[in-house]
């Protein structure tokens, strides 16, 4: 359109020598041509004229805001950027060459590079062509917008695509014509994403070839797709799709398309498509994992169990705890949890369990499930929590495990170490039984010289009432000494049951020297306490503690049978140190020869002419038993130190 | 005898002691008992017929410490060993270190009566005994030295002639100072003499 306009302002411009006749009409020309003047001028594009010498010889407003003025000047005078120019100057003589030059540039004016719709054509003068007329219409607000478009398109990381119909598509077709002619889309616009779809690796390679071809597929096969897609009003949202590769892989892909219908006719399909063959996987991986975690967990022997603390509702189980519950699927659905499952008692510790989660990763209690048929199993459960986002309860996790068989296996090796303490203990009293017997006589002797000395009294005749009763109780008083004695003896050899309690280990170590206290005196050890009074009690068994004792005194003793009388001295201190308590039994006899101090704490090793070695293992079975540890402390030719150590918190 | 037997009691055990000193009493002898070997040892003791009553297990110094050294210091007092369960051994030594015998706890008074009546004869006899040395004693500090050389020749059985010439006298001389010596000794002949030497354990 412009063209025209332009070659009348041209003749216009150009002008010629006009008849009087036409004066009026030349008047009328005059003002027309002024009005068009103004027209142009205001132009909100630039127009100039080039005259056949090559320079300017017209220019708008808009050009001269551009440019600045230019009339008269050549292109070289004007431009300084010299790409901009060498593109003017090569335009200009394709124009001067009677081509209508139409097509987008790009300019640096004063340093910022703007776009335009430059049009420039031939201005004819007979056959002669005077001069080119030119016109820049400024896009470099569209070119901007589209640029980023593009860049958009290029570097999303989706398919886009355009497919093109010709002839199009009427939309009042049935639908089955509709699909069939959908086949027959070019592609016309599409990213390097796209094209590698199409096994291409660029758009360019792929830019104008058939939908079928891209696709390698045959008419039909989309039919689903498209017959959607009409139905759908011409689009398609979130459509899965599969796309068989060039080396016959199969993609899969999220497809969105939208068509656009001009008139009633489809003409283009756009859309933009995803490559979720990498979820997809993902999902089957996934759905394999889960049978696969399905599977594992029913294989467990342990028990499995997901509830709602809220609703007491079973979410997921697995086989072993239908097995050990013995109830069924339905029936687990429809009880409630932990409720149905334990006693009162347990409740109230599964619910302290629970509670100490809100602080913990996990947490084991011990519970002993009720059955269908109403068994009893004892069970240890490691419970874990499912949280939500805010940090709150949503599910519980219990993992259980049968510990019938570890609990016997614990009460088995209870009543093992039981067993061998009350040996130990029958072995010390054995050790000490020449002593007793002795400490026993001393009464026992007593006794028998008063009583004989009453019957003397009696048979002399001279009674003496007084003399008598005094003596009759002094013996009964030695009767008694005899019969604590007895019970001291009797109290000692019985059999420890392995029951902890809170224990002063003090009170222990006292206890085992007053025991020990007739062997003491008759070997003159000297006994020394350093005892922390400030000792919190350890749970333990308190005869078994004692044995210790007992078994590294009689050692001390022992050890001590070549040291000069004056010097023999047993040495007993306590002290608490982090989370345990420290016994150490300090003897001042010859010291433990560094060559056995590996092996003294084995069975059976003895050091001794007449021992069985079975002191130091059983103290330091016991104590180990205990979560403790026995150990040889000092050790040199002047004595050696035995200590022991109590965990505060029994294992 | 004259004084009241005195049995001591050596125990460190005091009911056993009270009772045993009670015991004794009964029996019409007096006791004292101690308890332990040193104050024992500290102590003044009369001289009366006694005996001793020794435990064997003591801490300090034990009964077989006390005997061996009441032996070596020439205090030697017949001495009852009284052992406790199992210490026969003990007590079988202490018989060799010259204990006059051993009684075990308990005991009764019958048994403890006779071995007491046996120490307190002991006693008698070693009384005797030192009274008897002390009065041969005393005879042979009477003797003058040419007698005291004679004696020792006669009692290991030389005879008059081999002295005489051992001594460079004559054979009436030996036979005049015998006479003198068993004179001064109170003794029958050199046999009898010879005898108590022996049995008092008297060299010359």
């Amino acid at each position: 359109m412009p063209d025209k306009s332009i070659e009348k302002e041209e003749s216009i411009v150009s002008g010629t020598s006009l008849s009087d006749a036409e004066n009026q009409q030349t008047q009328r020309l005059h003002s027309t041509k002024a009005r068009f003047a103004t027209l142009v001028e205001s132009l909100p594009f630039d127009v100039f004229l080039v005259g056949g010498d090559g320079r300017y010889v017209l220019q708008n407003t808009s050009s001269r805001d551009c440019w600045g003025d230019i009339i008269g000047k050549r292109p070289e005078d004007v431009c300084k950027d010299k790409k901009t120019l060498a593109l003017w100057q090569s335009n200009n003589q394709r124009a001067f060459r009677g081509e209508v030059v139409e097509e987008d540039v790009s300019f640096t004016v004063k340093g910022e590079e703007r776009h335009f719709h430059n049009i420039i054509s031939p201005v004819r003068e007979g056959k002669e062509i005077s001069g080119i007329l030119g016109i820049n219409i400024d896009i470099t607000q569209q070119y901007r917008v589209e640029c980023r478009f593009r860049s958009l398109v290029e570097h999303t990381s989706d398919g886009v695509f355009c497919y093109a119909y010709d002839p199009p598509i009427a939309t009042s077709l049935p639908i089955a014509e509709q699909v069939k002619r959908l086949y027959a889309g070019i592609l016309v616009e599409c990213n390097d994403v796209c094209a590698q779809s199409y096994g291409a690796r660029t758009a360019s390679e792929v830019i104008g070839r058939p939908l079928l071809e891209l696709f390698r597929t045959e008419p039909g096969s989309l039919d689903d797709l498209f017959e959607k897609m009409i139905r759908n009003g011409y689009r398609t949202a979130d459509e899965e799709g599969v796309q068989v590769q060039a080396d016959g892989t199969k993609r899969y892909y999220l497809n969105n398309g939208h068509g656009v219908v001009e008139n009633g006719q489809l003409v283009h399909v756009w859309g933009t498509f995803r490559d979720i063959t990498a979820r997809k996987k993902a999902e089957r991986a996934l759905k394999a994992e889960k049978g696969f975690v399905e599977t594992a967990l029913d294989a467990q022997t342990d028990t499995f169990f997901v509830f709602d603390p809220k609703t007491g509702k079973a979410i997921r189980w697995n086989r072993s705890f239908n097995e050990v519950s013995e109830y069924s699927d339905d029936e687990i659905r429809s009880m409630r949890a932990p409720d149905s499952y334990y006693s009162r008692d347990d409740l109230e510790k599964a619910a302290a369990a629970i509670e100490n989660l809100g602080g913990a990763e996990t947490v084991t209690v011990e519970l002993s499930m009720i059955t269908k048929s109403g068994k009893t199993i004892p069970t240890e459960y490691v419970g874990s929590a499912l949280r939500d986002g805010k940090g709150d309860i949503r599910y519980l996790i219990a993992i259980g495990r049968d510990i019938a068989e570890r609990k016997e296996a614990e009460e088995r090796a209870r009543r093992h170490q039981a067993e061998l303490v009350h040996m130990a203990r029958l072995s010390t009293i054995g050790q000490m039984a020449s002593e007793l017997a002795h400490e026993l006589n001393q009464p026992l002797c007593a006794t028998l010289a008063h009583l004989e000395g009453c019957l003397g009294i009696v048979r002399s005749g001279r009674s003496n009432t007084d003399k008598l009763i005094q003596k009759l109780e002094k013996a009964i008083r030695q009767i008694d000494r005899a019969s604590h004695i007895v019970a001291r003896v009797k109290g000692f050899a019985k059999t420890g049951r392995g029951k902890r309690s809170a224990v002063f280990i003090n009170q222990v170590a006292q206890e085992a020297v007053d025991f020990m206290a007739t062997e003491l005196r008759h070997n003159q050890v000297a006994v020394g306490f350093s005892l922390n009074e400030t000792l919190p009690p350890v749970q333990a068994d308190p005869i078994q503690i004692e044995q210790v004792f007992l078994n590294l005194i009689h050692n001390a003793i022992d050890a001590m049978a070549d040291t000069p009388k004056k010097q023999r001295k047993l040495m007993l201190s306590t002290s608490a140190v982090s989370g345990s308590v420290d016994v150490a039994i300090k003897d001042t006899g010859r010291g433990v020869d560094p060559a056995d101090a590996e092996r003294i704490f084995e069975s059976f090793a003895t050091t001794k002419p007449s021992g069985l070695g079975v002191g130091l293992s059983i103290s330091r079975s016991i104590v180990e038993a205990h979560g403790g540890r026995v150990y040889l402390g000092d050790n040199s030719a002047n004595g050696a130190t035995f200590c022991f150590t109590l965990p505060l918190k029994a294992k | 005898m004259d004084d009241k037997a005195i049995v001591y009691i050596v125990d460190d055990d005091e009911a056993v002691r009270d009772g045993i000193e009670d015991l004794v009493q009964t029996m019409g002898m007096e006791s004292q008992g101690f308890a332990s070997a040193e104050d024992y040892q500290k102590a003044q003791k009369p001289d009366r017929p006694s005996c001793l009553l020794l435990d064997i297990r003591m801490p300090e110094m034990t009964g077989m410490e006390l005997l061996t050294r009441l032996a070596a210091e020439g205090n030697g007092i017949p001495t009852i060993m009284v052992s406790g369960h199992g210490d026969i051994s003990l007590a079988v030594e202490a018989m060799k270190t010259g204990a006059t015998d051993f009684i075990e706890k308990p005991f009764k008074e019958q048994d403890l009566w006779i071995r007491i009546k046996k120490a307190l004869k002991e006693w008698e006899d070693l009384s005797q005994t030192r009274a008897h040395r002390a009065e041969v004693q005393d005879k042979l500090a009477h003797l003058n030295a040419k007698e005291r050389e004679v004696l020792r020749l006669l009692i290991v059985g030389e005879t008059d002639k081999q002295i005489a010439i051992r001594l460079g006298v004559g054979r009436r001389a030996i036979a005049f100072h015998r006479t003198n010596i068993l004179d001064k000794m109170a003794a029958a002949n050199v046999v009898e003499l010879t005898s108590w030497l022996a049995r008092l354990d008297i060299s010359i």
